[in-house]
C-alpha cells in the first residue's frame, strides 16, 4: 500500500521534485536482466557482476548510481535522449549492428572488461550438431544484439527477434524457434537452470572471440573517467574479488594497460 | 522460491494494474462527461475540434498515446520530466517507474475519457425531444429537466456499455509494460527472465479472471439497483 501511495504522491509531488532534486550527480545504467551480469537476488535487489562492477566504479567517482531496465533494441535511443548515461550489460563492442554500422561509430566505449563468444543454444533432442544442421531452422536472438549478427551469419536460416535474450531460451522451450544465439555468458548460466533444464549450448558452433564494454553517448566525458577506474579496479584486485563472486573469472579482464 | 512467494511477486504487479484501473476510471469517467458535451455543442468550431480530437485518440493505438506522453518531452523539447519523478522516488538501485506511471495514467484518462464520452453522448441523444418537450410544458425549467427526468434515463442505459468499457480497462492496463511499468506480466516477464520460470506469465490470468469476476458481480448488482422505472 506504501509503494501505492508513493506512486499517487508523484503526481503531486512533481513540482517538489524540481526544487528538490540533490546536487551529488546521479547517473542512470540501463541494463536486461542478464544472469550473472545483472539479475535480481532473492530479496529482488539487483545484483551481478556488472551492477557491482558499475557500483564500485561510480562509488569512487563520488556519484549516485542507479539502474534502469531497458529494452535493448533501444539502446541507442534511451542513450541519445539522455534517459539513461550508459549502457553497461554485457555490451559487445568490437561487432556490428544490424544495419552494418560498427557499434563503436554509434557510441564511445570504454575498456574492454570482458571476453564472450556468441554460442547456439538447442533442445538438448534437437539433433543439432553442425552449421549444415541449421539450414531452414528459426533462430532467434536479441534483436539489435550481437548475437542477431552471428545468426545471420549461417546461411538458410529463418531469423525471428525478441526483446531480451532471455525471451530466445523461452522461444526454443516452447518451440517457436530452433535455436538461439546468446551470449555465452548468459547461456552457461541458464542451460540446465529451472523450466530450462533441457536446454543445451553446441560448443562446435561458437562464435571467435568478442569483448565487451561499457557504451556511453559519443562525445560524452564519461568514458575516460569510467577507464582510468577501471585501470584503479583492475590493479587493486577489485575485479578479480568480484569475477570470482559471480564465477566469471576465466573471462573477465584486469590487466587493461594493453587498450590505452 | 516458494508458490507463495511468486504470488506475492505477481500480487505487487497487480497491485500497480489496479492502481492504473482505479486512477484511470475515477479521473477518466468525470472527464467523459465535458467531451460529450462539447461534442454535442451547438457551437460549430467547439463541436468540431472535440470531434477531430476523439477521432485522433480513439483512432491510435493506445500503446502509441503511451510512447507519445513518455518519449516526446524529453526528444522534443528536451524535459526530461519522467526521468525527474523516477529518479525522485528511487530509494534502491534499480531506477522506480513512478513517473513512467504518470506518464501511462495520463495516456490512460485521456484514451478513456473520449471512449467514455461517445457512452455519455449516445446515452443523452437517445432520450427523445418529446421528454425535453413535456418537460418544459409542465412548467420544469431546463436543469430541472436534465437532471430529474433525462439523466435518471441516461445513467440507466449506460451502464451495459460502461460496463464493457470497465472490464477492458483492466485488461488493457497490461499495456503499461511497454514503458517497463511493473505490472503484473512485466513482474511474470521477470520471473521468466531472472528465475527461468515460465508458468507465472500463465498464472497471471488468474488474477485478471477473478478480478473481472467481482467486476461482473458489481456492475450487474448496480444494473439491477437502477430499476427505478419499472413498476
Amino acid at each position: 500500500m506504501k509503494k501505492l501511495l508513493a506512486i499517487i504522491l508523484a503526481a503531486l509531488m512533481m513540482v517538489a521534485c524540481f526544487a528538490g532534486c540533490s546536487k551529488q550527480e546521479t547517473i542512470v545504467v540501463g541494463y536486461t536482466i542478464y544472469d550473472p551480469m545483472n539479475y535480481l537476488d532473492e530479496n529482488g535487489k539487483l545484483i551481478g557482476f556488472d551492477t557491482e562492477l558499475a557500483e564500485a566504479v561510480f562509488g569512487n567517482l563520488d556519484c549516485k548510481v542507479v539502474f534502469k531496465e531497458i529494452k535493448w533494441e533501444n539502446k541507442y535511443t534511451e542513450l541519445n535522449s539522455g534517459d539513461i548515461d550508459c549502457v553497461w550489460n554485457g555490451f559487445t563492442c568490437n561487432t556490428a549492428d544490424d544495419d552494418g554500422v560498427a557499434r563503436a561509430d554509434k557510441v564511445d566505449f570504454s575498456y574492454n572488461y570482458m571476453e564472450n563468444r556468441q554460442v547456439i543454444v538447442v533442445k538438448k533432442d534437437s539433433g543439432i550438431k553442425s552449421a549444415a544442421d541449421l539450414k531452414g531452422k528459426i533462430g532467434d536472438a536479441e534483436k539489435g544484439s550481437a548475437g542477431e549478427t552471428y545468426a545471420k551469419k549461417f546461411e538458410g536460416i529463418v531469423f525471428k527477434g525478441a526483446i531480451k535474450q532471455t525471451d530466445c531460451l523461452l522461444s526454443v522451450k516452447t518451440g517457436n524457434a530452433d535455436f538461439a544465439v546468446l551470449d555465452a555468458q548468459l547461456a552457461k548460466s541458464y542451460c540446465g537452470k529451472g523450466d530450462y533444464a533441457d536446454l543445451t549450448i553446441v560448443d562446435a558452433l561458437s562464435s571467435e572471440v568478442e569483448y565487451y564494454a561499457i557504451g556511453f553517448k559519443k562525445g560524452s566525458d564519461l568514458t575516460a573517467k569510467v577507464n582510468a577506474q577501471l585501470e584503479a579496479l583492475g590493479k587493486d584486485g577489485t575485479i578479480t574479488k568480484l569475477a570470482k563472486k559471480y564465477g566469471v573469472e576465466t573471462t573477465a579482464i584486469t590487466d587493461f594497460a594493453d587498450q590505452k | 522460491m516458494s508458490f507463495l512467494e511468486i504470488f506475492a511477486f505477481l500480487l505487487d504487479g497487480f497491485k500497480i494494474s489496479l492502481l492504473i484501473f482505479a486512477v484511470t476510471l475515477l479521473c477518466g469517467a468525470p472527464l467523459g462527461l465535458p467531451i460529450a458535451f462539447c461534442s454535442m455543442s451547438r457551437f460549430k468550431p467547439i463541436r468540431f475540434i472535440t470531434k477531430v480530437f476523439v477521432w485522433i485518440i480513439r483512432g491510435v493505438p493506445l500503446m502509441l498515446q503511451i510512447f507519445i506522453i513518455y518519449y516526446v518531452p524529453s526528444l522534443l523539447f528536451g524535459l526530461d520530466i519522467w526521468k525527474r519523478v523516477n529518479l525522485y522516488f528511487t530509494t534502491g538501485n534499480q531506477l522506480s517507474y513512478a513517473g513512467s506511471v504518470i506518464a501511462v495514467l495520463i495516456a490512460f484518462i485521456i484514451n478513456y475519457a473520449c471512449y467514455f464520452s461517445e457512452i455519455y453522448r449516445g446515452g443523452i441523444e437517445s432520450i427523445s425531444k418529446g421528454q425535453y418537450e413535456a418537460g418544459y410544458v409542465l412548467g420544469l425549467s431546463k436543469n430541472q429537466v436534465f437532471k430529474n427526468i433525462v439523466l435518471k434515463q441516461v445513467i440507466k442505459r449506460i451502464v451495459p456499455p460502461m460496463s464493457n468499457e470497465i472490464i477492458t480497462l483492466i485488461k488493457d492496463t497490461a499495456l503499461a509494460n511497454c514503458i517497463m511499468v511493473g505490472e503484473i506480466i512485466y513482474k511474470a516477464n521477470v520471473l521468466a527472465a531472472d528465475k527461468a520460470l515460465i508458468w507465472p506469465l500463465f498464472f497471471t490470468g488468474v488474477f485478471y479472471l477473478v478480478f473481472v469476476g467481482l467486476l461482473t458481480i458489481v456492475l450487474g448488482k448496480v444494473e439491477k439497483n437502477l430499476n427505478y422505472f419499472r413498476s
